[in-house]
């Protein structure tokens, strides 16, 4: 067994097989030869790790034994870019509001859990799909805040498009 | 005005208080200013105003992720959808365009967009995309940056030869995976010399898909193919069998190797005093009847776990007195191999477009598809009957676990007699569309259960006697562990009709029941990349060859299809 102890003073007593999931957690083990590993703060500390890293625990029970990436293996990585197919447990874990899901992917980036991650990005990148610059701003509450200089790079950006 | 712009140290309060007290002096007095004074007042406005929503958007969680996060989301954006990403605002777009390897992805759709991609993949090897047609301005834009050409796709129109040769001059040093198919069959000699012409040599290349385009074997050269597959690539060439051979033998990291319709492949039974070759690394081997026929594969050596796949093969080419070449081919290959997994599958009945189902197993897999549906009982004794090829050339057949059948009708009274006799380990079947298939599992009155060691069954499409079944085979001491039932996929002929089952009770009779189970369907030649331009004049093309390559490179337990799918029972 191991004990995380969260930024947030959180303690949790996971398997080693579900802890090992996080290569960053699985490292440090390692690296210090204890059963006790303390995720620094992430960003500064304004990140609330308690609730996101539920959420990644449950992930990593669910997928605990399963081979982890090799990550060598740069013809693999080309093949895991093709596809943006998300397994039906994964969709389900995975369907969450905005805030908490970006807050996945980044607990997931931190603790090195990249099918985590990739699964994240995944329903990120299918979000965008198909969505005009103003819908994916409407989607995620973001302002436009280009300059006049960009504005103006980005119309001539797209003049191509515009031509019939 | 200009001693206070944004980006000079000062903070966005410092900012606002400067901007305010510069506006009260001008709204008292404005008309001491000149025009181009208060433009900039106007320019200074719009700065704070673009800081006033970074900082909003700063404080979104969106915007906190960080460049290497944001970029691997973008990974998995079409390019058009990644041009859109990097609109959105001030940190997508400086991030975005900022990671070279997004803007590698070259389409020819439009050539200003390419040049765009080519500034900002740096040097980086590009990928490049030339569909539907070949785009002679990309194709410049691509020679005057000279990144490196990583992969390349294209579909080729006959009347740009010379800038094909081109194209295959610059690339073929770096190429890695090249997949090219026409939409038009070469008819002209000369046509077909000059693309003789533009084969180079590839010492990279890992991925060759070609489809529909001619392909003069003799001429390849890529001692690190890794997965080869030629579709309709013959074209009325008098193609060797000796060619093929000498091809294959100077490309030994094969791991996978399809030919389909290598036509007018010369006939050459085993008597022929071919040199065999040896691919020490295939997984995976697919032929269509051409090379069947013409011995080919008896003349090439493999681990004996491979996964062996003949395509829609005919009936004279499964029962009765076989051609010689095919007999040489037939045993060659089912005296080797150790099947633990058989698929057999025909065109299921009355159903159009046909479909293709793949199991897929991770080793030692065999698979036969068929043109003609086997719906009568002389016709599918071809498969299961004991003069069957199968049965007759099989010495392990008895080692198999696993069976999927596909399309088949079992009428009269030796239902799965035949199969039950030759492969009493089975497993695992799985039956699609096969009419009417449980009750073959359990025949009536049997005084022994026909599949002893049978766990799991899969049953897509008619479910009628599902329920007797797994109640028979519970008496028999048996009880299945796994039960996986689920509708046609589309194109079936069975709708909801056929799906009026109690499933409670269902449940009761078995460990495991899952019902309408996602499996994936790969319509055969009507979904896949290579094939969508030509899908209503081909509808029962063979399996794209990518796709083969995409599975076997994924299948564990399930065999995962890029793009369209495929099913797989569950493990």
């Amino acid at each position: 067994m191991v004990l995380l102890v969260t930024s947030d003073n959180k303690n949790f007593v996971v398997d080693r097989e579900v802890a090992d999931r996080s290569v960053f957690v699985k490292n440090t083990l390692e690296a210090r030869g204890l059963s006790i590993a303390t995720p620094p703060m992430l960003n500064g500390g304004c990140f609330e790790l308690t609730s996101p890293f539920l959420q990644v625990l449950e992930y990593c029970q669910h997928h605990r034994g399963e081979p982890l990436p090799t990550t060598d293996d740069a013809n693999a990585d080309e093949n895991r870019k093709r596809t943006t197919d998300i397994g039906e447990w994964d969709r389900k874990f995975i369907t969450v509001d905005h805030e908490m899901l970006f807050e996945i992917i980044l607990a997931a980036n931190y603790l090195d859990i990249k099918p985590l991650l990739d699964v994240g990005c995944k329903t990120i990148g299918n979000m965008v799909k198909g969505k005009s610059p103003e819908e994916v701003r409407k989607l995620f509450d973001i302002v436009n805040d280009f300059t006049p200089e960009e504005e103006a790079q980005i119309k001539k950006e797209n003049e191509w498009a515009e031509d019939p | 005005m200009s001693d206070i712009r944004p980006g000079d140290g000062l903070t966005i309060e410092q900012l606002l208080r400067a901007l305010r007290e510069r506006f009260t002096l001008i709204q008292n007095k404005p008309i001491d200013l000149t025009l181009d004074e208060a433009r900039v007042y106007e320019q200074g406005a719009n700065d704070i105003l673009v800081r006033a929503r970074s900082l909003v958007n700063s404080l979104q969680i969106t915007l906190r992720t960080p460049p290497e996060v944001l970029g691997m989301i973008s990974s998995y954006l079409s390019l058009d959808d990644l041009f859109n990403a990097s609109q959105v605002c001030h940190y997508w777009r400086s991030v975005l365009i900022s990671i070279p390897y997004l803007w590698t992805r070259i389409s020819c759709e439009d050539a200003p967009s390419a040049i765009i991609c080519l500034e900002r993949s740096k040097s980086l090897p590009i990928h490049l995309q030339l569909e539907p047609v070949l785009s002679n301005a990309v194709l410049k834009d691509v020679l005057l940056y000279r990144n490196p050409v990583a992969s390349l796709t294209l579909n080729h129109m006959l009347d740009d030869i010379p800038h094909l040769y081109q194209l295959f001059v610059f690339s073929s040093p770096t190429v890695k995976r090249l997949k090219i198919y026409a939409d038009n069959l070469l008819r002209s000699a000369d046509e077909r010399q000059a693309l003789h012409e533009i084969w180079q040599d590839f010492p990279s290349l890992r991925e060759l898909f070609v489809g529909h385009f001619f392909v003069p074997i003799d001429r390849l050269t890529a001692p690190n193919l890794v997965h080869l597959a030629l579709e309709y690539t013959g074209h009325h060439q008098d193609i060797t069998v000796q060619a093929i051979l000498d091809a294959l033998r100077g490309c030994p990291l094969l791991e996978t190797l399809l030919l389909h319709y290598s036509d007018n492949t010369e006939s050459s039974g085993p008597a022929h005093d071919h040199t065999s070759v040896f691919l020490p690394h295939l997984r995976s081997i697919e032929m269509g009847p051409f090379e069947v026929r013409s011995g080919l594969i008896s003349h090439l050596d493999f681990p004996l776990d491979v996964a062996v796949g003949f395509r829609t093969l005919s009936m004279e080419d499964l029962c009765g007195d076989l051609p010689l070449a095919v007999l040489a081919s037939m045993q060659h290959v089912l005296s080797r191999i150790e099947i633990h997994c058989v698929t057999l599958a025909a065109p299921p009945l009355y159903v159009y477009p046909l479909l293709l189902i793949r199991f897929e197993g991770p080793r030692g897999s065999l698979e036969i598809t068929t043109w003609a549906a086997l719906d009568r009982t002389q016709r599918h004794d071809v498969l299961f009957g004991p003069e069957g090829v199968l049965f007759c050339h099989s010495p392990r057949i008895d080692n198999v676990t696993e069976i999927h059948i596909v399309g088949c009708s079992f009428h009269g009274d030796r239902g799965l007699d035949h199969i039950s006799t030759a492969m009493p380990n089975l497993v695992s079947i799985s039956l699609f569309n096969c009419n009417p298939a449980p009750l073959q599992l359990a025949p009536k009155n049997p005084s022994s259960p026909p599949f002893p060691r049978l766990e799991r069954v899969m049953v897509l499409g008619v479910e009628s006697g599902l329920e007797e079944m797994t109640r028979v085979l519970r008496d028999l001491g048996v009880p299945l562990k796994t039960l996986v039932v689920g509708q046609g996929p589309r194109g079936s002929r069975y709708g909801n009709e056929d799906l009026k089952l109690d499933y409670t009770l269902l449940a009761e009779l078995v460990e495991d029941l899952r019902i309408r189970c996602p499996t994936k369907i790969l319509d055969w030649g009507t979904r896949n990349e290579i094939r969508d331009r030509w899908t209503t004049i081909r509808l029962n093309g063979p399996l794209l060859c990518e796709d083969l390559a995409l599975a076997m490179k994924f299948c564990q337990f399930d065999t995962t299809w890029e793009d369209g799918t495929i099913m797989r029972d569950v493990p």
